[in-house]
């Protein structure tokens, strides 16, 4: 007779999944829909960005310039052309192409980083990774690196050893105390006073000239970037965002917990750590090329949450897209500010993002951590993968099983539907 | 012989004596001319012989060590090698010919730069095209003051770099004050505004700045590389902060080579390195030395090894700062720096000089009518050295940063040893410094410099 209930319950459930697959198709591509249209913008505005100096182009003679640069075209010197193509392809386009990976980089870090804590104000500063690497970068700068030209690498990666720091801390104590996602923040944020106190001493005793470039550096600039930046910083972006995307369904399921994440194939904590070093290796790259740029890893994945659930393989390309709109608004809106370019991104963005967060939290959107909601998609994923065997992180197969869920709709678990 | 036969050979005697005189007295000059009493040497290669200019006793020395003579060798005069490239030979000789000759050439000299991790005796070598005719250049106060003691104008130095808070002097520096700073200091240069300057200014060749390491380091704005590699400009390092005499002669030696101005600055380094012997000489007579200490605001004081502190030492003072790890040493317990050292007694000088610029401290200019300074700012940052003995003692004199090196020292000098310099003595020398060399842009007497606890407490 219990076999024939759960039957029973199977068929009402297959026949109302159709309509629900329909709701989940019509869902996803509105998604998409709307990440095109971010994409659309990101583009539009990260070509408006390159109009926004002293030289007067607009879009079509700034594009025409680097078409004509890149097909080899020289300027006598001195001339004003030659004067726009070198700041155009010097100054201009690297600014605009770092913001573009360091947007990407803090959304993604941003955006897995409250996925796999489970936690809304978990970002690479709340686990105490920038703390980290602003130390690597006052270390660095103390011992006598120079932030110009030829110690740009060795700067980056003292900025990412350091962002190691904390990482490895975590990674260590974590398996010990079986901490929970919420601890893992509480240690962090210790971890980054911890550092923060390291850094502070270390500016307690320098002279004020170098007091006076360290703090720049810190407060987020753009300013000094430049080709030598991109190669290695588009590296250690690309490797960490890459990794990340990988695993945003395995990151899915880590949302509904440890336990479910763990019964489908998925080891929460190797998936935390792999995580956390590829963070550490987006977050080391851009302090050590921009220093610290804070709130768009943050805010982003929220707003994005907002519009499209919280499904991470909607949410970190569209946080991506979201936070590059950001920075590059931000970015000329320093530029607008001051002909000095001597405005710290970190503190526009602060700016914009203190206001959105705060309205977010007012507005409370909480709905999106619900586990039922999660529950809901995920088994609205398995049937539309027709019940395919899903292949859990490290290799283990796991198969979707249905009578796992299926005492969960009974019992009406799932919530109301949307 | 007759009485009209010996009026004759009087007057002939007298000629030829007269006209002895005349001689001897044009040889005198011209040889003080060749051979200045200066110590400092222009640190430009081709400068075989090491003294502060470039002539053809250098081709001698230079012909000297290519026929391997006794004691002629590279090591012995490395400024011999013109063209360095390592070795003496007759292409150095051909291009020390084209510096003779003033033809356009290329010449490599010292730049100064305190980064000790990458420069470990403070200096490198580096080219610049010669001769230089346009530049940009650091707006800061003292390399203002450098310009104009070389001899150049804003028609040589076409766009410089300082600070809001630090403008040009507006009453001595109105054409450099009229000009829109290309940087957020005297520390960077933003890349949009430098090129807004190049465009109108065809020909700027060289960026001018100091030795600071911070300096053009590129963590805002260009960098010294950037200048060279992308912009083609050559960046020429001075210390335009020395109080050393040979230091800052040697800086005002090369400026003067490069823009082909060297006879007013053999002058000023004549000049300047006379009043410092003179200094020197009274104050080494005194069996001991005044007790200073030094500050350039009003709630730290200067490290020992400061340009500050030598003001003070130069001055003949015995400057007895604790030396805290060699930087700025604050004394108000509320800052995180403090230490309560600063006022033990072997560290606290009889005498506190302060050297403020006129923008920070009087909110006008040192150069400008007293009536315009704002003295409630000013007591209130003399009220701050109330711990100190000095203090007590109305002791703690106010002085100007922003008038020349020499005249900071020499009224240092007049501060300390009022009965060996007097303060109209050091008015008269400054005055003379300023005829001689600044074009007399402003009458000392007329303006205030020096002022005292007790001036200050009375306004």
């Amino acid at each position: 007779m219990a076999d024939d209930s759960v039957e029973s319950a199977v068929d009402k459930y297959l026949e109302s999944e159709a309509a629900l697959a329909a709701g989940y198709i019509s869902a996803a591509r509105r998604k998409l829909l709307i990440i095109i249209l971010m994409a659309i913008a990101t583009v539009a505005i990260a070509l408006f960005s390159l109009t926004v100096n002293n030289c007067g182009l607009n879009v079509i003679e700034v594009l025409d310039l680097i078409f004509a640069h890149l097909g080899g075209a020289t300027y006598d010197i001195y001339t004003p052309e030659w004067f726009n193509d070198v700041y155009i392809w010097g100054n201009s386009l690297p600014r605009m192409l770092f913001t573009v990976l360091a947007a990407v980089g803090l959304a993604v870090a941003g955006a897995s980083m409250q996925s796999m804590m489970n936690n809304p104000l978990a970002d690479p500063y709340t686990v105490g990774v920038s703390s980290g690497a602003c130390l690597g970068l006052a270390v660095a700068v103390v011992v006598g690196l120079s932030v110009s030209y030829g110690d740009t690498v060795a700067i980056l990666m003292v900025s990412f050893l350091f962002s190691l720091l904390p990482l490895a801390a975590i990674v260590i104590f974590a398996p010990k105390t079986r901490a929970s996602p919420s601890t893992l923040i509480l240690a962090g944020v210790a971890l980054s006073y911890l550092f923060n106190s390291f850094n502070t001493l270390i500016l307690a005793t320098v002279e004020s000239e170098t007091l006076s470039k360290i703090y720049i550096w810190q407060t987020g600039t753009l300013g000094s970037i430049s080709w030598e930046n991109l190669p290695i910083a588009f590296i250690f972006i690309l490797a960490g965002s890459l990794v990340i995307l990988y695993l945003a369904r395995q990151l899915n399921l880590l949302s509904l917990g440890d336990a479910s994440a763990s019964s489908l194939g998925v080891d929460p904590d190797n998936l935390r750590i792999i995580c956390l070093v590829a963070i550490a290796f987006i977050v080391g790259a851009i302090v050590g090329c921009a220093g610290v740029i804070g709130f768009v890893g943050l805010v982003t994945p929220h707003i994005v949450r907002m519009l499209l659930g919280s499904d991470n393989r909607y949410v970190i390309p569209a946080s991506a897209l979201l936070a590059t709109i950001m920075m590059l608004m931000a970015d000329i809106v320093c530029r607008a500010l001051s002909e000095y370019d001597n405005i710290p991104i970190g503190a526009i963005l602060s700016l914009i993002g203190a206001p959105i967060f705060l309205y977010l939290i007012m507005r409370r959107h909480s709905y999106v951590w619900r586990r039922g909601r999660c529950l809901r998609l995920q088994a609205a994923q398995a049937f539309t993968d027709s019940g395919r065997r899903y292949r859990g992180f490290g290799g283990h197969r796991a198969v979707f099983d249905f009578r796992y869920f299926v005492p969960h709709i009974a019992a009406g678990g799932l919530g109301s539907r949307h | 012989m007759n009485g009209s036969t010996k009026m004759l050979t009087a007057v002939v005697i007298l000629i030829v004596v007269v006209a002895a005189g005349i001689a001897v007295f044009f040889v005198l000059n011209n040889n003080k001319e060749s051979s200045a009493d200066i110590d400092a040497a222009l640190e430009v290669y081709g400068n075989a012989d090491n003294d502060y200019k470039i002539d053809s006793a250098d081709r001698k020395v230079i012909e000297k060590i290519i026929a391997k003579e006794d004691g002629y060798t590279l090591a012995k005069y490395p400024l011999a090698d013109t063209n360095y490239d390592g070795t003496v030979n007759d292409k150095d000789l051909t291009a020390l010919d084209k510096i003779l000759k003033g033809e356009k050439t290329t010449v490599y000299h010292l730049n100064y730069n305190t980064d000790k991790t990458k420069y470990p005796d403070g200096s490198y070598v580096v080219s610049t095209s010669w001769p230089v005719q346009y530049c940009v250049g650091n707006g800061g106060g003292n390399p203002l003051i450098m310009y104009a003691l070389v001899g150049l104008t804003s028609e040589n130095v076409v766009g410089i770099n300082y600070s809001s808070s630090s403008p040009p002097d507006k009453v001595i520096w109105p054409e450099f004050a009229a000009m829109k700073s290309l940087g957020t200091s005297t520390n960077y240069i933003t890349e949009g505004l430098l090129q807004e300057c190049l465009l109108a200014n065809p020909g700027v060749s060289a960026v001018i700045t100091g030795d600071n390491k911070i300096m053009l380091d590129g963590s805002q704005g260009l960098s010294e590389a950037d200048l060279e590699d992308t912009y083609g400009l050559d960046v020429i390092r001075i210390r335009h902060s020395a109080v050393n005499p040979d230091e800052y002669a040697a800086g005002l030696l090369l400026l003067g080579f490069l823009f082909q101005k060297d006879t007013q600055a053999v002058e000023v380094a004549e000049w300047t390195t006379d009043v410092y012997k003179m200094i020197d000489e009274k104050v080494s007579k005194l069996d001991e030395k005044v007790r200073v200490t030094t500050s350039s605001y009003y709630y730290y004081l200067n490290a020992t090894n400061s340009d500050y502190a030598d003001f003070a030492a130069y001055g003949g003072g015995n400057v007895v700062t604790w030396e805290q790890a060699a930087t700025t040493i604050y004394f108000e317990p509320e800052n995180a720096k403090y230490d309560p050292r600063v006022y033990e007694d072997q560290y606290q000088g009889d005498v506190i000089i302060v050297y403020r610029t006129g923008s920070g401290f009087l909110k006008a200019s040192w150069y400008d009518d007293p009536d315009t300074w704002d003295t409630e700012n000013m007591k209130e940052h003399l009220s701050h050295f109330y711990r100190f003995k000095a203090y007590e003692n109305k002791n703690v004199y106010h002085t100007s940063g922003d008038m020349p090196i020499v005249a900071r020292v020499l009224y240092s000098a007049a501060i300390m040893y009022p009965d060996l310099i007097s303060m109209d003595k050091a008015d008269k020398l400054h005055q003379e410094f300023v005829d001689k060399f600044l074009d007399g842009k402003y009458t000392v007497k007329d303006l205030k410099f020096v002022l005292s606890q007790s001036e200050i407490e009375g306004m």
